[in-house]
């Protein structure tokens, strides 16, 4: 099974968005007509109780957010395209088995620039068989009512709920309804690029500042994200085991980080410069 | 000496198994819970690819002679975040928990599993009671009862009929108990995968048996035990019957040297 080993010292942009209602689905359960986020764990937290001091416990459930690299990855394709720059399609064939035409024009194949000149796109992204040199990542999502809940972990929260739609109706009464679940507030994602060049960073921090939509149903009003804030990190991490007398040892997370705001403003005219030459 | 690290998996893992290798070690996903991640594509119209994933704890276990080997790959191992595909994009993070160094490394045994083998006979010798119990359970599918009728659709005309048509009833009887104890956990056994039929034939079956004359032959054996379960396990028209309409690859013959069989088992381990 492939690994991927954490860098003790990386480089992080990290950005705060904000949405009124966004739907990052994944599918919908078996027997069901409700289309859900990619759910993960239970997790599990105590709150004080009518303000004594007792306190409960409860859960909540944790959701992945879909689809932001795939956003992302557009949106630096549209940058490029309209600085002029010749960059790789998200499909490698040019015409489907009905005769249609895939390729739109000032585009080329994906992975077809690799013997040749590597476009900016392929090298941030990758394709099959070539490994990109970023990850976009962002903790998962739950939505928790109680007010004193105590939180520890990494986690976000935001609200959660399911949207009831009706699609067809006969005689007044719904025959194909179905539900989406969606959430809205604030939340953040990370993009590690550590091994990236400044040239490459302005590019993925341009795309990060037009970072307008996500999940389904842009067109009908869902998925506008805006973007508040955008930041560069030095983040260190530390994973040390601590050990016992019986040779059982806990692994404790030690991380630090530091603002690069000289690094940030170097890339954007670095990119911009590129552009100009 | 054994090193085992113990983690969290916070995004789900894709691998179509749920053991695997990291890194050399043996890795295993306790307790797992199966997630199906969707994939769409914008650049053409097609259906959104799925990939099974796993979410619950991962142990990873490592064997080595030497300390200096496990100090390394402790390092090795502690520096991993992401395992599996799409890493990029945020899926199979872990976050390690705890670890322990065992002292001396377990010699790796295979250890015996309490498989039940099919006997080509009956031991020579086997008491009254056990003689019984094993009739009864070589010959209950042949009857008529409330719940079904005869498994070869006639009725055998054997000694102790109306005993045999109570083995689907709660009774006060010992041996219709006990029986039953073993009738169950035969058909656990055998009973995976659903396939209805309609006839007692199986999906596998592909000549027709002679009912009237298999019928005949049972009821012939009816006084020997050892010859009765020889000529089950020799059957092969038995083996194209099914146990259940409702199990059509579940042969008759499996399930009626099944129960027999857990009956010889128990009682040669001295537990019946």
């Amino acid at each position: 099974m492939k690994t991927r080993k954490m860098n003790q010292h990386a480089i992080i942009l990290k950005v705060y968005c904000y949405t009124p209602i966004c739907k990052p689905l994944n599918g919908s359960l078996p027997r069901s007509n409700a289309s859900h986020m990619l759910r993960l764990n239970q997790y599990s937290y105590k709150y004080n109780f009518n303000g004594k001091k007792e306190k409960k416990e409860a859960s909540s459930v944790l959701y992945f957010i879909k689809g932001i690299k795939g956003v992302l990855r557009h949106k630096i394709a549209n940058i490029c395209m309209s600085a002029g720059l010749d960059v790789c399609h998200s499909t490698d064939k040019e015409v489907d088995k009905h005769g249609n035409r895939l390729l739109p024009e000032g585009y080329h194949l994906l992975g077809s620039c690799v013997e040749k000149k590597e476009c900016v796109l392929h090298q941030i992204f990758g394709s099959k068989g070539h490994e990109g040199i970023i990850v976009v990542q962002a903790n998962p999502i739950t939505s928790i009512p109680h007010k004193t809940a105590e939180i520890s972990g990494r986690i976000q929260q935001v609200h959660i709920a399911s949207e009831n739609r009706v699609n067809l109706t006969y005689n007044g009464k719904s025959v194909q309804d179905f539900s989406e679940r969606y959430f809205s507030g604030n939340f953040h994602f990370e993009i590690d690029v550590t091994s990236c060049t400044p040239l490459q960073l302005g590019l993925i921090i341009e795309g990060a500042m037009n970072f307008d939509r996500l999940g389904r149903g842009y067109n009908t009003g869902y998925g506008h994200v805006q973007v508040n804030k955008i930041q560069l990190l030095k983040r260190t991490v530390t994973r040390t085991p601590v050990m016992d007398e019986n040779g059982c040892f806990i692994v404790q997370n030690q991380i630090t980080e530091e603002s690069r705001n000289k690094h940030f403003q170097n890339a954007l005219e670095v990119w911009q410069n590129g552009i100009n030459t | 000496m054994e090193l085992t690290l113990e983690g969290e998996i916070i995004t789900p893992i894709i691998s179509r198994k749920t053991v695997f290798k990291v890194e050399n070690c043996r890795a295993v996903i306790l307790n797992p819970k199966r997630r199906y991640i969707t994939k769409s594509h914008k650049e053409r119209r097609i259906y959104p690819y799925s990939f099974i994933g796993y979410l619950g704890k991962i142990k990873v276990t490592y064997r080595c002679q030497t300390f200096p080997q496990v100090k390394n790959k402790l390092k090795e191992l502690l520096s991993i975040e992401h395992i599996g595909r799409f890493w990029s994009e945020g899926l199979g993070k872990i976050s390690w928990l705890a670890g322990w160094i065992g002292s001396q490394a377990k010699e790796h045994k295979k250890t015996q599993s309490s498989r039940v083998k099919i006997r080509k006979g009956l031991p020579h010798q086997l008491p009254e009671q056990i003689q019984r119990l094993i009739r009864y359970a070589l010959l209950h599918d042949f009857v008529h009862t409330p719940r079904h009728k005869s498994k070869i659709y006639i009725e055998l005309q054997v000694r102790d009929v109306e005993i045999l048509k109570q083995h689907h009833e709660n009774s006060d009887n010992v041996l219709i108990q006990t029986f039953q104890k073993y009738d169950r956990l035969a058909a656990m056994m055998t009973r995976k995968i659903r396939s209805p039929r309609t006839n007692r034939y199986t999906w596998e079956s592909k000549s027709i048996v002679d009912f009237e004359l298999l019928a005949h032959d049972i009821e012939s054996l009816d006084n020997n035990v050892w010859k009765l379960y020889l000529y089950i396990y020799e059957s092969k028209e038995l083996q194209q019957l099914n146990e259940s309409l409702n199990y059509g690859h579940s042969s008759l013959r499996n399930h009626l040297l099944l129960i027999a069989n857990l009956i010889v088992q128990d009682f040669l381990r001295g537990s019946l």
